[in-house]
């Protein structure tokens, strides 16, 4: 009993510490094998974005088109200085798990302040591989939409109203 | 039996104190396992000099150390000369390395010469807002440290070493060489 009881311990205060250093490892070799899309197995997954140009984001704001959801993957802070009106805030989260608060009846556009698309490119992959249909990431992200001089918001002087 | 159940539950209280005291060890900066977010800032030195740039995502899930600098100074430029040291002996590893100065704009013209008497192969950059940009709330930056290193790896801290000087960089130095050990 006294082994064993110290060695769940043990292995539990281990598991605490090692996992975040480990976890690199694990998941370049799951990405390697393929990838599970509404619970089937695909093999050889490669995640390709759709994009969305800023022009036609632009449009469906001005239409206020209630096909689309804009998604911001900015730390909350950030977000809250400056964002695309409408927006809503989904922080980057390298291992997003289910169930997600995001709706998947509409299109979700997703954009972030990355040079590739990195952050929205990515979030866009894991949300198709938990069975999202309507994903597109928006082309030249948020330096393209402010480059292109369109409008922005603010949360903090929206409160401020 | 009564008394190996107490003996293990005080052993397993001193690990979570253990894990409680090196998270209260974190003066500045992101803690242990939190994800790094984006934080654009203005490029002086790297590729995508005069251009803002998110070197968080650049970086993306390749293990790197994002440096923060206070100011400019000479325990500064010591360092980042470290950082950079640091940077060329893993590079083939695809590690990766930024300076970050919080200063803001007032740093740029000594970033440029730092960069142009030492010959530095890691990105030098700045706080687009300087000490008012929201990185600072973003990265938890503590305004009381003069230095913060995040070494990190698939976009999680795994090591948080703040507030030492140029003679204590051999901590973040084997801090990346644990990390890089871990990586396949």
């Amino acid at each position: 009993m006294k082994p064993t009881l110290l060695t769940v311990v043990g292995a539990a205060a281990a598991l605490c510490l090692l996992a975040p250093a480990s976890s690199f490892a694990q998941e370049k070799s799951q990405q390697k094998k393929g990838a599970f899309i509404d619970g089937e197995y695909v093999e050889d997954y490669v995640y390709v974005p759709d994009f969305m140009a800023p022009e036609d984001l632009k449009k469906a704001i001005e239409t206020h088109s209630k096909d689309i959801v804009i998604v911001d993957t900015a730390a909350p802070a950030v977000f809250e200085d400056e964002h695309i009106p409408g927006a809503i805030n989904f922080p980057y989260d390298s291992d997003i798990k289910a169930p997600v608060s995001l709706p998947r009846e509409k299109t979700l556009v997703i954009y972030c302040a990355c040079k590739d698309h990195e952050d929205s490119s990515d979030v866009a992959r894991q949300l198709s591989l938990l069975g999202y249909r309507n994903v597109k990431v928006l082309k030249g992200g948020w330096f393209k939409w402010v480059d292109l001089k369109y409008q922005t918001e603010s949360s903090e002087k929206k409160d401020g109203k | 039996m009564r008394r190996n159940h107490w003996w293990a539950v005080a052993l397993f209280g001193t690990a979570l104190v253990g894990i409680g005291a090196y998270a209260a060890d974190v003066v500045s900066g992101l803690a242990i396992g939190a994800t790094t977010q984006t934080i654009p800032v203005t490029d002086v030195t790297g590729q995508y000099k005069g251009e803002k740039i998110c070197y968080v995502c650049d970086f993306d899930k390749a293990p790197d150390v994002l440096a923060f600098f206070r100011d400019t100074s000479d325990a500064t430029a010591k360092q980042i000369v470290a950082l950079n040291e640091l940077y060329v002996k893993n590079k083939s590893r695809n590690f990766k390395a930024v300076a970050m100065v919080i200063a803001g704009e007032s740093s740029k013209k000594w970033l440029e010469d730092l960069n142009r008497s030492t010959h530095l192969e890691i990105p030098l950059t700045y706080f687009t807002k300087g000490p008012k940009d929201v990185a600072n709330r973003v990265y938890n930056l503590n305004p009381g440290v003069a230095n913060t290193f995040l070494v990190t790896v698939n976009r999680k801290v795994v090591a948080n070493i703040s507030d030492i000087g140029p003679e204590e960089f051999g901590r973040v130095a084997d801090a990346a060489d644990q990390m890089l050990a871990g990586v396949k």
